[in-house]
């Protein structure tokens, strides 16, 4: 009954609600757009990531003797281990990753900062989720292929089908070559493409000296970036059992750290594209410390702004609630009454600040932006790219409604409170 | 009677006959005189260029032509000492790049910049003021150590007649695992390829004329091709080119301090 008086309250006097309506839903809507980007970025960044790394999640191994070396030797002991750790991969990766390489064609020369050398018929699949501009990508079957940046093309001056020449530098000093086809030209003009190169890891691995089958990391895919950090600690728990392992990497400067020490053959770690990626993750974690603390201060807002707006309109609304008292309705119905009204205004206020806010993400992804290569980790293709987080959102949304009923509770006492006789004698 | 041209009853044998013509071209080809010692051949190409009792010093003036965007100059001292696999370069020219220099001590390889003051260690391999030469270029041959012959042929090369060897590196820290030289019959390199491992040309290098300093020779002009740098003018590839001049040779011995930071240092103020 209580619900059916309010909700006619509500509905018939929504001009008396409409500007605090207003309120609580300019601060979930400002909340949800803060939280969507940061959302949508940290989601951009762990997929582009996971392509650039081979893996949401991946298993370094690291040797000092004979050489100082990447590299993972016999992976046996490691796949088993992630079959042990029930980590249910989408895609388990071999990665064979080099630092230093000249691509030359017609002349032309660039210095490129990561080659890349991977299995195309498991990786397929997730670097087919790159944005081509060229080409076929499914040519990297062949491997003689190679897929180059669009930047890479354009300094090169190289086109789909055209040659180009890779020369890296063996571990020792010597220079090796190859001839490479280039299959397809993809569009990425952040850290994780500008100069970066994918061609098969046997053909990268013959020219830069390594045994045709090693590979320097061992990368997984999984369906969800979250579940990356749980599935490092329960990998890492599975690789102690059977290799020699590093402590828990959280970040490069750990890994730098850990792999200093001297020891004798390989060591192995895990470390997720957060880990790589520390100082955005930071940025990012920083940028989601911003959004609470603007969720904070929405709260002090929509907490004051409904106790003075409620005081008042409980005021207006004296002879009213003297009436409904007067004809029998309880103290404890009078305060249900005004919390129900508290409710249905938040509930309001949170369906038109999500609608809002998801429009306004709509339009403002439509809008390609013209942004400095920096930038352009965080965006999806030249877009913003936003994602409204279920669990958060929910979670905001029953913040305010508990605010709103909080900011209402001192009003609906004040009006639980007041006696029939007195009210109906008020102007 | 009429013959055909083939004889039904004479016994073919293609096997043997392209086995014998393929014999007869590697004989031709290699020419390789029973008793040539190659290591000793390498030996004397490295003791020409080499000094090992005495210092060396020079005047080099570089010039860098990159197609498509002209030409370019730049000059150096040069300082070299054997016996100590050491050398010091300083650049005396142009203006922006005078007072840099490299110094190097046995395997370590030191660069200067005069404006930060400041040593940081390059490397061997790098390209010499962004040109075709290498800081390796620089110090005194060892092509008998870092190489060994896999095969020699005799042929001529313009006015000299040359072994034509095909060097392959005896250790991987070689940056050219492959090398192809022709040597006259003087002893003196003429011409160098280096090659990658997978066979794919990276540098030819020419000397012309050699100048004679003492017992020892210098080359005069040396010409370095880069056979992957370039520019395609008018539809032709144009190979970026160095060429440098030796001028002033001298073996006259210089001091300890010479070659030393503080004097590249003092060099450069």
């Amino acid at each position: 009954m209580v619900f059916k008086v309010a909700a006619r309250n509500f509905t018939r006097n929504a001009r008396r609600f409409l500007l605090l309506g207003a309120a609580v839903a300019a601060g979930f809507f400002v909340i949800c757009i803060i939280q969507s980007l940061v959302a949508g970025v940290t989601n951009q960044i762990n997929e582009r990531g996971a392509r650039f790394y081979g893996g949401h999640l991946v298993v370094l191994g690291y040797q000092k003797h004979p050489v100082v070396s990447a590299r993972i030797g016999d992976d046996r002991p490691v796949l088993e281990a992630i079959a042990r750790s029930g980590i249910k991969p989408s895609i388990v990766s071999h990665r064979t990753h080099e630092g230093n390489g000249l691509v030359f064609f017609n002349g032309e020369k660039l210095a490129m900062r990561r080659i890349i050398g991977l299995d195309w018929a498991d990786e397929g699949p997730a670097i087919r989720q790159m944005e081509f501009v060229s080409g076929d990508p499914d040519r990297m079957k062949d491997p003689r292929s190679v897929l180059i940046s669009e930047e890479t093309a354009r300094r090169l001056g190289a086109k789909v089908g055209d040659e180009v020449v890779l020369e890296v530098e063996r571990e020792a000093g010597a220079i090796d070559t190859r001839n490479l086809l280039v299959a397809a030209i993809f569009r990425e003009a952040s850290i994780f493409g500008y100069f970066t190169l994918y061609m098969d890891r046997r053909t990268l691995n013959s020219a830069s000296g390594m045994d045709a089958d090693d590979c320097n990391l061992i990368g997984i895919y999984l369906d969800d970036y979250r579940k990356a950090q749980a599935a490092s600690t329960r990998l890492l728990a599975a690789l102690k059992t059977e290799l020699p392992t590093f402590p828990p990497l959280a970040s490069r400067d750990d890994f730098y750290e850990a792999r200093s020490a001297d020891y004798q053959g390989i060591r192995y770690g895990t470390m997720t594209v957060r880990g790589f990626l520390s100082e955005i993750g930071t940025m990012l974690e920083a940028l989601t410390m911003v959004s609470y603390g603007i969720l904070a201060l929405v709260i002090v807002v929509v907490t004051v702004g409904i106790m003075n707006i409620y005081r008042v309109m409980i005021y207006e609304r004296t002879r009213e609630i003297g009436t409904m008292r007067a004809i029998g309705v309880r103290r404890a119905q009078v305060r249900n009454l005004v919390l129900a009204e508290a409710l249905m205004l938040s509930a309001c206020s949170i369906v038109a600040a999500l609608g809002l806010s998801a429009l306004a993400l709509f339009f403002a992804s439509r809008i390609q932006l013209a942004v400095g290569a920096g930038f352009d980790i965080f965006l999806d293709r030249g877009h913003l790219s936003w994602f409204i987080n279920g669990d958060v959102t929910a979670l905001d949304a029953a913040l305010i409604v508990l605010v709103t009923l909080f900011g209402a509770l001192g009003p609906a006492r004040a009006a639980q409170a007041i006696e029939p006789a007195a009210a109906l004698r008020s102007d | 009677m009429i013959s055909s041209g083939i004889s039904p009853s004479r016994p073919r044998r293609p096997l043997l006959a392209l086995a014998a013509f393929l014999c007869l071209l590697q004989a031709l080809a290699a020419q390789i005189p029973a008793g040539t010692d190659f290591t000793a051949l390498l030996k004397k190409a490295d003791a020409l260029v080499t000094f090992p009792d005495t210092d060396f010093s020079a005047e080099y003036t570089f010039v860098q032509e990159s197609p498509g965007q002209g030409k370019s100059t730049k000059q150096a001292m040069v300082f070299r000492r054997d016996s100590e696999n050491t050398y010091l370069i300083v650049m005396v020219m142009p203006v922006e790049d005078k007072g840099k220099g490299y110094l190097k001590s046995n395997d370590n390889l030191w660069f200067y910049d005069p404006v930060s003051r400041r040593f940081t260690f390059t490397s061997a391999k790098e390209r010499f003021q962004n040109m075709n030469a290498r800081n390796s270029d620089f110090t005194r041959s060892n092509l008998a150590g870092d190489y060994k012959v896999t095969s020699a042929r005799w042929e001529a090369l313009g006015k000299y007649q040359c072994w034509v060897l095909d060097l392959l590196a005896t250790s991987p820290e070689i940056p050219s695992p492959k090398m192809r030289i022709w040597i006259s019959d003087d002893g003196l390199a003429r011409k160098t390829e280096d090659y990658s491992l997978s066979g794919q040309r990276l540098r030819t290098t020419a000397f012309p004329q050699y100048q004679v300093v003492g017992t020892r020779f210098v080359p005069q002009t040396v010409v370095i091709l880069d056979e992957l740098r370039g520019a395609n003018i008018n539809g032709v590839f144009v190979k970026e080119r160095t060429t440098y001049t030796i001028t002033r040779p001298s073996m006259q011995s210089l001091p300890d301090a010479t070659f030393s930071k503080a004097w590249l240092e003092k060099l450069s103020d």
